[in-house]
């Protein structure tokens, strides 16, 4: 069957509610416009059906959405902190793996002793402080 | 787009938009995830509050249409248009039904094309932007899915 360029005219018709009487007697006539007549009507009807079952509420979709762009707002906002942790854990596990190595140079030298000491205390402050702070994110 | 503005878009659209899911997508339960993640990628997009409510519907459709092309390729596939969804000796279903079974055995595409061409109107530029297709591909694609279905229709009618 081939197409009708009036046929957009057809469904268009349809949705306003009203075919003109020019329009009926063209789809007497043509048989594309009469077969998306047949198809839109059959197609509005089920559309009908379907849109009868109800739709969550303007409000609570609403609330729904608002939570969450808070919610995605909030992790957007926590990433740089996620990140300075996770290049901080990388930094201090680099460090621990150098320490390990230079160890034997330091056990002559009491004075880097108690340097490497301050150091390790210090990265473990910071490393307990993040591993609390991302755990109360959960 | 401020609560009240939202309110008034939804109000006009989510009851069409829904029923739009609802025929392109089988199963209940992720209906409203799919109506809720297509205003939620509405409101991310932050379009322009003077943009028309026909763009914005356009848009919305487009977004929801992708949606459904996403769940559609992560699960399982539908069943295939030849097997027989629609039972022979029918015609005491309600005819809604009838309809409805006689849609999902078109190709996916098809029913997009069909439902935003006869239940939402939008012309073959606005098909073709939501479909991601070639204008000039809209007019022979509805013609061979109007077609199809009237067929499938008729073929059940007369007791398939």
């Amino acid at each position: 069957m081939s197409d009708c360029p009036r046929e957009p005219e057809v469904a268009a018709a349809l949705a306003n509610g009203a075919v003109a009487e020019e329009l009926r007697r063209h789809l007497a006539g043509c048989a594309a416009c009469g077969e998306a007549h047949s198809v839109a009507l059959d197609m509005r009807y089920l559309a009908d059906r379907l849109s009868a079952e109800p739709a969550l509420s303007a409000a609570s979709m609403w609330w729904r959405l608002s939570l969450r762009m808070r919610r995605e707002k909030a992790r957007r906002a926590e990433m740089p902190l996620v990140w300075m942790g996770r290049i901080f854990y990388s930094v201090i596990l680099l460090m621990a793996a150098l320490l390990v190595a230079l160890v034997p140079h330091f056990s002559r030298n009491p004075a880097a002793m108690v340097g490497v000491g301050v150091l390790i205390a210090l990265s473990l402050t910071v490393g307990i402080a993040l591993w609390g702070w991302s755990r109360s994110k959960i | 787009m401020d609560e009240e503005n939202f309110r008034a878009f939804y109000e006009q659209t989510a009851r069409n938009l829904r029923a739009y899911l609802r025929s392109m997508v089988f199963g209940q339960d992720i209906l409203d995830d799919l109506l809720q993640e297509s205003y939620f990628r509405l409101l991310k997009a932050k379009l322009p509050d003077a943009m028309e409510d026909s763009h914005r519907r356009n848009y919305l459709y487009r977004i929801a249409t992708n949606l459904v092309h996403d769940h559609r390729r992560s699960r399982k596939p539908e069943p295939l248009a030849e097997e027989p969804a629609v039972p022979s000796g029918a015609g005491s279903l309600d005819a809604a039904q009838d309809i409805g079974r006689a849609f999902d055995r078109l190709k996916p595409r098809e029913r997009d094309a069909l439902w935003l061409a006869y239940v939402e109107c939008f012309d073959h530029r606005e098909i073709a932007a939501i479909l991601r297709m070639r204008t000039a591909s809209i007019r022979p694609m509805l013609a061979r899915a109007r077609a199809r279905f009237a067929d499938i229709l008729r073929r059940h009618g007369a007791g398939e």
